[in-house]
């Protein structure tokens, strides 16, 4: 983790305050009352700070920067930079790759730069700063699809729903990759409970439409236990999907199939046990256990892939 | 600090030559400040003050940067950053390696210490090189 425990409260307040600054100032408010008020207040949060957070928060505040400078576009991706770079990744020391990205910052096109900088921010549980460097990346590098999922996951992480559909829907032509088809499930379905009730049931219409069509692009998951994982998850969305309409039959069937492809899948028990018991259930009650179970099997991890020359022109796919 | 001519602004804010009281200083209950318990925060050099108190005009020089650009960096030339007496009214305490407080010598109101501060004005001179 970035912040030490005795100090996260204090670091991710400090964090969120430094974004706005950084807001207001991309705006041309920097120097109006809003942003002196941030500033007063990151004088209280630094108290909190250890030695550690300071430095990685003073370098959050250059590499905020770098969301709005001119990006360093005309640069391939050095290998013998990235290296280090992604090993620090791999070990999770990210105030380490955070500094490497710093420190190589004009040998490294902007787009892979952002990249990592949004692994390691949202690796570390800050969906918000992590959304703002996807976005960076995704924008300068707009084929990626890998930036794109980046971007949809943390802004769903951040509980920024709304934010996540436009975003899916922006880019509903580029991409067709089976992970994409999930991830575009997962925010149509957040996004389905705070519809009218027609609109509501178009989304899980939907949200069938796309799981299924990511269903049918997946290749066969053999012994690959980490795409296994992904189809009986499609299927666990499914299942909820049929189950929202109230086509419990499929539902069930969805779940079997989902078990079938990963026995021990523990939220495919979880989403068994609640088709099994929710007749018992008040329809208050099972709208938001619905909700419950639908965030615990939506997408909670960012992607994580190595960069490297030969793969950034391709879209990533289950 | 703000700029008022050649001198910082005099003033009770964190943008001025001054204390914020309940903020810099603390008064006690007979309403006075008591010498080393707080006072005007300074530093041994900008390069070392928190990001958001460094005129983001800086940046070329730290890239940390977000203070606002109204406000100036100021050099009191003629003491080292250590502890030692600044005038006959006010001493400087380090606190730490990058932070120093600049306090009163002997128990004084609010708008004293204020004054006394007032008064070290034309010693300070912008300094962002």
């Amino acid at each position: 983790m970035i912040a030490t425990n005795s100090s996260s409260s204090f670091f991710a307040k400090h964090v969120a305050l430094l974004l706005q600054l950084h807001k207001l100032i991309a705006r041309g408010q920097g120097d109006d009352r809003p942003a002196d008020d941030i500033r007063d207040e990151m004088d209280f949060t630094w108290r909190g700070l250890s030695a550690d957070d300071r430095n990685v928060v003073e370098g959050l505040s250059a590499d905020l920067y770098t969301l709005t400078d001119p990006p360093i576009t005309a640069i391939p991706l050095d290998t013998t930079v990235a290296q280090p770079i992604q090993s620090a990744i791999q070990e999770e020391n990210w105030p380490k790759a955070l500094d490497l990205i710093r420190t190589n910052e004009k040998r490294i096109p902007t787009f892979a730069a952002a990249y990592w900088r949004g692994l390691c921010w949202g690796e570390s549980g800050h969906f918000s700063v992590a959304a703002e460097f996807f976005e960076r990346a995704a924008r300068l590098a707009p084929p990626v699809e890998l930036f794109w999922e980046c971007l949809v996951v943390s802004l769903l992480l951040d509980r920024r729903e709304k934010e996540a559909q436009r975003i899916v829907n922006e880019r509903s032509q580029e991409f067709v990759s089976p992970r994409w088809c999930f991830i575009a499930a997962d925010v149509v379905l957040l996004n389905a409970e705070s519809l009218p009730d027609d609109d509501e049931k178009k989304s899980y219409l939907k949200a069938i439409e796309l799981i299924q069509t990511g269903i049918r692009a997946s290749r066969q998951p053999d012994d690959d236990p980490e795409l296994r994982h992904s189809l009986a998850a499609a299927y666990l969305r499914l299942a909820i999907s049929y189950d929202f309409l109230g086509d419990i039959v499929n539902a069930r069937n969805a779940v079997s199939e989902a078990r079938r492809i990963e026995r021990n899948n523990l939220d495919a028990m979880l989403v068994s046990g609640f088709l099994q018991h929710q007749e018992e259930q008040e329809p208050s009650q099972l709208s938001e256990a619905r909700n419950h179970v639908l965030r615990a099997i939506a997408v909670r991890r960012i992607p994580r892939a190595s960069l490297h020359p030969s793969n950034l022109a391709l879209s990533t796919s289950a | 600090m703000r700029r008022d001519g050649d001198f910082p602004e005099i003033s009770a804010s964190a943008a001025g030559l001054g204390v914020r009281p309940d903020v810099d200083v603390k008064l006690d209950d007979q309403q006075v400040i008591q010498p080393a318990t707080g006072g005007m925060s300074v530093s041994p050099g900008w390069r070392v003050l928190k990001s958001w108190r460094i005129p983001r005009r800086l940046r070329p020089l730290c890239p940390r940067a977000t203070g606002n650009d109204n406000l100036y960096c100021w050099r009191w030339d003629e003491y080292q950053f250590a502890a030692t007496d600044l005038t006959d009214d006010l001493t400087l305490r380090i606190d730490d390696e990058h932070h120093g407080l600049v306090e009163p010598k002997k128990p004084v109101t609010l708008a004293e210490f204020q004054n006394l501060i007032a008064l070290t004005r034309q010693q300070w001179q912008i300094d962002e090189t």
